[in-house]
């Protein structure tokens, strides 16, 4: 079941306009939320300040930005440590080997899908099912640093790619997110004046694609918020 | 979209969603495509490792990926900061199913690293039950030497292995 308190979340829009809304906005409002459902702040919009002239805005722009990416990456590099720390201390007292965060035969499903994986041991599943775990939460922690950087208070798939990007291990994962996630990456790390911002005209693709393929294929027309699987069906084992 | 083929390629979204809440502040909100988009990469990661995996496997002709496959990928593809403490976990986790897993090992053809006592023995008699049956040994003096790693284990009269219900899945070579 999901948690969160609103069936319907904030989600990217367009970026074109997302960065003209944010012009009027103050990005350093202390408490600031986020918006209705609709309303998007881009990520470079958040930390533009306003009322200033064209060169010292840029460079103001900068130092700004780099003062909180600097602040972000020292925080997100503290929090790693203490993530594998703790990674370690838990697995020197786990006594539970029966029960585990993520389905056995699921995992061994997956591994199957590669035709050429024979025989599996009965062991890799387990090693695997720890394995995923610390990946989800390595990938959730260094996405959450992307969304806190924009001030925002939802995790959305732009910070997922942000996390992709800036992590050398998750390479093989470029393909899973698509390029307008990664353009948005691109736009938080350069001025915006100094590059036009060309967004979609409708809503983002989500692209669904089967492990084996190399390459990505964008599904259009997937209605946005609509939940993939019921997750009652699949209860924690 | 083939619904069911399809949701068998991810790990249940409610697992994942559990997962992630784990390391997120209390007023964190995850968008639905950023939970899908995690199923996909958790998917991704699998098949990436178990290709790493089963290459070594087939270098050095053996049929079965083992724990030791995907651990030694892992370090291969860049995850030292997994590698290792899940080395320290294979290692407790034999330690504590020891007997039963090399049993299973064994009928999936791989070569156990320890030695093996009577193949016969069922699962009915757990090593830690020695705390409380040693009128066993008028049942069953060959499995006498089940118990040896009773000196290592934590002691816990409490604790009372389950059979495991994945142990045909395990062993299915299919």
């Amino acid at each position: 079941m999901d948690h969160q308190g609103h069936s319907q979340n904030p989600s990217m829009g367009v970026v074109g306009s997302g960065a003209q809304l944010a012009y009027g906005s103050n990005p350093y409002q202390p408490g600031q939320i986020t918006g209705p459902p609709g309303s998007v702040v881009t990520s470079v919009g958040t930390i533009q300040s306003t009322g200033q002239p064209a060169g010292a805005q840029l460079g103001q722009h900068q130092l700004a930005y780099q003062h909180i990416h600097q602040q972000q990456q020292h925080q997100l590099q503290q929090q790693l440590q203490q993530f594998w720390s703790s990674q370690y201390q838990e697995i020197e007292k786990v006594t539970d080997f029966k029960n585990h965060s993520l389905p056995l035969a699921r995992i061994k499903k997956i591994m199957k899908a590669d035709e050429d994986v024979r025989m599996i041991s009965a062991e890799a599943p387990v090693i695997f099912a720890r394995a995923c775990e610390m990946f989800i939460l390595e990938l959730t922690l260094r996405s959450w640093n992307h969304t806190e950087e924009n001030k925002r208070r939802t995790l959305q798939k732009n910070d997922i790619a942000a996390a992709i990007t800036r992590t050398d291990i998750f390479d093989f994962l470029v393909d899973i997110v698509p390029r307008e996630d990664l353009k948005d990456e691109v736009l938080a790390s350069i001025p915006r004046g100094t590059m036009p911002v060309a967004g979609p005209a409708d809503a983002l693709p989500y692209c669904y694609m089967p492990p084996q393929h190399p390459s990505q294929v964008g599904a259009a027309g997937v209605i946005m918020g609509k939940p993939v699987m019921d997750p009652n069906m699949y209860a924690q084992q | 979209m083939a619904g069911v083929r399809e949701q068998d390629q991810y790990m249940p979204i409610a697992n994942v969603i559990r997962i992630m809440r784990r390391i997120l502040p209390a007023h964190a909100k995850i968008s639905d495509d950023a939970k899908e988009t995690i199923q996909e990469c958790v998917s991704e990661y699998i098949s990436f490792i178990t290709a790493e995996a089963n290459e070594r496997c087939q270098r050095e002709q053996r049929k079965t990926v083992t724990a030791e496959d995907v651990l030694w990928a892992m370090e291969k593809l860049g995850f030292d900061n997994y590698a290792h403490p899940l080395s320290l976990y294979l290692h407790r986790y034999r330690k504590t199913e020891g007997e039963p897993a090399s049993a299973r090992r064994a009928s999936a053809s791989a070569s156990p690293s320890m030695q093996m006592h009577p193949r016969t023995h069922p699962h009915s008699h757990p090593p830690n039950y020695s705390h409380h049956g040693f009128g066993m040994f008028d049942f069953d003096p060959s499995s006498q030497g089940f118990y040896r790693d009773d000196a290592s284990s934590s002691g816990s009269g409490g604790f009372v292995a389950s059979f495991d219900p994945y142990a045909n899945i395990k062993r299915d070579p299919l």
